[in-house]
């Protein structure tokens, strides 16, 4: 019997703790040397193990270019637990045992050869250390060793194929997917000849946010909302990602991606999809992005005809942000001249669908903007008849809930309230709703979230082959007619372009503030 | 950007960072929370309160930015630009008051940016990062000259309210109100008059007026194109009259009446005057600063008169009555329109 069995057929094994634990298992992280490693998965999984979430046997690979050794990766990986994490480890000792757990590999993506100590690293593993064979690849690599490592693995047998009983083999890969339609279809041709779709977790760390995950509690845990979420009380839909950063080290990727591969493909799209779903079947994982891809489906094309009124990008030119001066996009270091790449974009969205017909969803993605905002607004429709008009302008305010991702996690209703007096004037105010306030503690990190899904094997919070297909498929339909838009410019620090605020004032709306 | 907590610039000034800023205030928040002595803290934010001023006005608006963080707990952004000094920083501090009805500390805070002219136009940018989404921007502008255009242009897009102490303001800005100061400094004359012609004191219930004149000197403000738009606004049936070139013609209630503009000297206290059909005068008259700014209004005919210290509509009070109903944008708005079409000499 395997020790998942074992785990799995003991009535007091401590689930109700948790809710659920990872068995055994062995975690690969190419591209080790990285920022994503340091900043994001090494605190993650400490945070995890710290929770009690990886109290089974487990052993964590870093796998680099870098010559490293062991103790010198363990100690890197403890100062960024030190440095990053969200919490502090309660002793030495427990970060030594944490870090226990760590081990690295010197490899070339391209070549064989780590591969091989790969294997004999996790072969050692699951019998020093118990781990079993089950086994997790996390690809935090640039896109251009996606390819080269999968097919590595595959030769040098590091996947065990799905229908080996209990043991597995997974893979989660980083975004960008591909760059358009044609290699992401590529990329998931080159996956599936060595991973079947259901081993393919691709990660978008936006879905694990709780305010992300809790749309759909919002929406489907409650009565009074659902009812409310269709065209015939909902005026439009705005969703928002605003950076106040530039691209820091990124030029070479942004500038070849721009925001809208960078953000509205990956991110947005998967916010947009949750907001417009149908409730699904079941809370399923595959319930619920049958839904997700269905709305990708009924998501008008974006015409080259109606191109121009229903997307405008943009390119920040200097300016200040927060109170101090930043250079513009193309004095950016690493930004070749005279690029075209936009720092910005605003889209207008239609759902052809029964539910959403006629409601328009709004998208603004930016970087050098004045804040680090990521928020979904549903704005209603004002109340049919004017009853306060005398409280002129304020007596028709619309309800508008507030879905505020990062940061501050929360939800916000605005209510219209009759202002304490003898007259009837009404004011707008708010309901807020925070995590940290509510429940008294931080929010995990997205990367806990994630990680300990795929550990686990639950998808629901990744992006399916169809669903990352149809989105590329809706903006190549974009990008194909990049050219023939103006590329608009703004000051950094300031909300996008004119333009931008032109494409709702053409429907008599405005972007809502940050 | 600069994100070093410890760094202060030379005065204590922070640099102007708007994620510093907001870190620091969140360390004096959480430095207050926690401190066992003290009680409930309730942090509150109506609004987004925008003060800026100029060298000449920095210590009036330093007073109002206090005055308007206590009466309407809000975050208030002082912004000086200040053509002496060379200098770039922030102040941030907060500030409670305690109420014993809600058994809490009522907070609010106050950022203070001062720049010079050098740095003027990127105090927009920190301006943008710092403002409180989903409540008003509130701008009280005592500039008397807008010698700043990238900033003033800003500033006039960020603000949905904006009382302003210039004359100019640029016709493309859109604001949800707009009034300028001296729109604020014709209101003790307005009530004034309104008090003494509601009771008709002067000529009796059935007197009509049948002429107004106001009197105007350049040297005291001029204050007289808002009266007489108020006027006519107040007045003319159905807003409608007529100019000759030297004065307007319009009926009140169907009787008509001839509005002028006489000119007269600086020791002339005289604001404007009504004439009846019987009894009266009904005579406005003002006490004027070096400022041109009122300091007392008096209005009466003979030996009736009732005074206004006009001290005493103090500018909080008037632009959280404003910002509370928007009737005083709304009538200033009309005013302004009719305004521009007087042949006021």
């Amino acid at each position: 019997m395997t020790r998942r069995a074992q785990v799995a057929d003991n009535p007091l094994a401590s689930r109700f703790m948790h809710g659920r634990q990872a068995g055994p298992f062995s975690l690969v992280i190419f591209g080790a040397s990285g920022d994503l490693t340091k900043r994001k998965l090494v605190p993650a999984l400490f945070n995890l193990y710290k929770d009690g979430f990886l109290s089974a046997p487990s052993s964590i690979i870093g796998f680099a270019r870098r010559e490293k050794s062991d103790d010198a990766f363990r100690a890197e990986m403890a100062g960024a637990v030190r440095t990053y994490s969200r919490r502090q480890p309660d002793s030495d000792d427990q970060l030594a045992r944490f870090t226990a757990n760590l081990s690295y590999v010197q490899g070339e993506f391209e070549n064989e050869g780590g591969y091989r100590q790969l294997k004999d690293k996790l072969k050692h593993a699951a019998v020093a250390r118990q781990t079993g064979t089950n086994c997790l690849y996390y690809l935090a690599t640039p896109p251009d060793a996606f390819v080269p490592i999968i097919r590595n693995l595959n030769t040098t047998h590091l996947v065990t194929p799905i229908t080996d009983g209990d043991d597995w083999s997974r893979v989660i890969i980083e975004k960008p997917f591909g760059r358009d339609t044609a290699s992401a279809w590529q990329l998931n041709g080159v996956l599936h000849g060595v991973f079947t779709e259901p081993q393919v977790f691709r990660i978008d760390h936006y879905l694990g946010k709780e305010t992300v995950q809790n749309i759909l509690v919002f929406r489907l845990g409650n009565s009074i909302f659902e009812p409310l979420w269709n065209r015939r009380y909902v005026d439009h839909v705005q969703i928002s990602v605003a950076e106040s950063v530039g691209i820091e080290s990124r030029a070479g990727y942004f500038d070849s991606a721009g925001t809208i591969r960078d953000m509205v493909q990956s991110h947005i799209m998967q916010v947009f999809t949750l907001i417009a779903m149908e409730p699904p079947a079941s809370f399923e994982s595959s319930a619920i992005r049958d839904e997700k891809a269905k709305v990708l489906r009924s998501l008008r094309a974006f015409d080259p005809k109606e191109l121009s009124s229903r997307v405008v990008r943009a390119q920040y030119i200097k300016g200040s942000v927060g109170g101090e001066l930043v250079s513009g996009y193309l004095n950016e270091e690493g930004v070749p001249r005279g690029s075209t790449t936009e720092t910005y974009v605003a889209l207008k969205c239609l759902i052809d669908n029964w539910r959403w017909s006629g409601v328009p969803f709004y998208i603004r993605a930016g970087k050098r903007l004045p804040k680090r905002v990521t928020e979904v607004s549903i704005v209603f429709k004002a109340p049919p008849l004017a009853l306060f008009h005398q409280a002129e302008g304020n007596g028709r305010s619309p309800n508008i809930l507030r879905l505020r991702i990062q940061p501050a996690e929360g939800i916000s209703l605005s209510l219209g309230a009759k202002v304490p007096g003898q007259q009837s004037r009404i004011t707008p105010v708010r309901m807020d709703f925070m995590y940290s306030s509510a429940f008294g503690v931080t929010s995990p990190e997205a990367y806990e979230r994630l990680i300990l899904d795929a550990i686990t094997g639950d998808s629901t919070l990744f992006a399916r082959e169809d669903e990352v297909e149809l989105s590329w498929q809706h903006i190549d339909r974009i990008t194909q007619q990049w050219q023939a838009l103006p590329l608009n410019t703004y000051e950094a620090g300031e909300w996008g372009p004119k333009s931008a605020d032109d494409l709702m004032a053409a429907d008599n709306r405005t972007w809502m503030r940050l | 950007m600069t994100n070093d907590p410890d760094v202060t610039l030379e005065g204590g000034y922070l640099p102007v960072n708007a994620e510093l800023i907001e870190s620091r205030l969140n360390d004096i928040w959480r430095d207050a929370a926690a401190d066992p002595t003290e009680r409930r803290l309730v942090k509150l934010c109506l609004a987004n309160m925008l003060v800026v001023a100029d060298a000449s006005s920095r210590t009036e608006a330093e007073q109002l930015a206090q005055q308007l963080a206590i009466r309407h707990p809000s975050r208030v952004l002082l912004i000086v630009v200040d053509e002496t000094l060379a200098i770039y920083g922030a102040f941030v501090r907060t500030a409670c008051e305690f109420n014993p009805e809600m058994d809490a500390h009522l907070c609010w805070e106050i950022v203070e940016v001062v720049s010079d002219l050098v740095h003027a136009e990127q105090i927009a940018g920190a301006v943008r990062s710092l403002l409180i989404d989903s409540v008003p921007v509130v701008t009280i502008d005592f500039r008397k000259y807008q010698n700043t255009p990238g900033f003033d242009a800003d500033l006039h897009g960020l603000s949905d309210y904006y009382f302003v102490q210039a004359d100019v303001v640029p016709a493309s800005a859109r604001f949800r109100g707009l009034v300028p100061l001296s729109w604020y400094r014709t209101l003790p004359i307005r009530e004034l008059m309104g008090d003494m012609f509601a009771g008709a004191v002067c000529a009796g219930q059935s007197a009509r007026v049948i002429a107004i004149t106001i009197f105007h000197t350049y040297s005291r403000e001029r204050l007289d194109p808002l009266l007489a738009g108020w006027l006519l606004n107040r007045m003319a049936d159905d807003k409608v009259f007529a100019s000759d070139g030297a004065a307007v013609r319009f009926k009140h209630r169907t009787h008509p009446i001839r509005l002028s503009w006489q000119k007269t000297t600086a020791d002339d206290d005289r604001i404007m005057e009504f004439t009846y059909d019987s009894g009266g005068p009904l005579v406005a008259t003002a006490v004027v600063d070096k400022a041109g700014q009122f300091e007392s209004c008096e209005a009466g005919c003979g030996p009736m008169k009732m005074t206004r210290n006009a001290r005493e509509i103090d500018l909080v009070t008037y632009v959280l009555a404003a910002i509370g109903d928007d009737a005083e944008f709304r009538e200033y708005a009309e005013v302004q329109r009719i305004s521009v079409q007087l042949p006021i000499p």
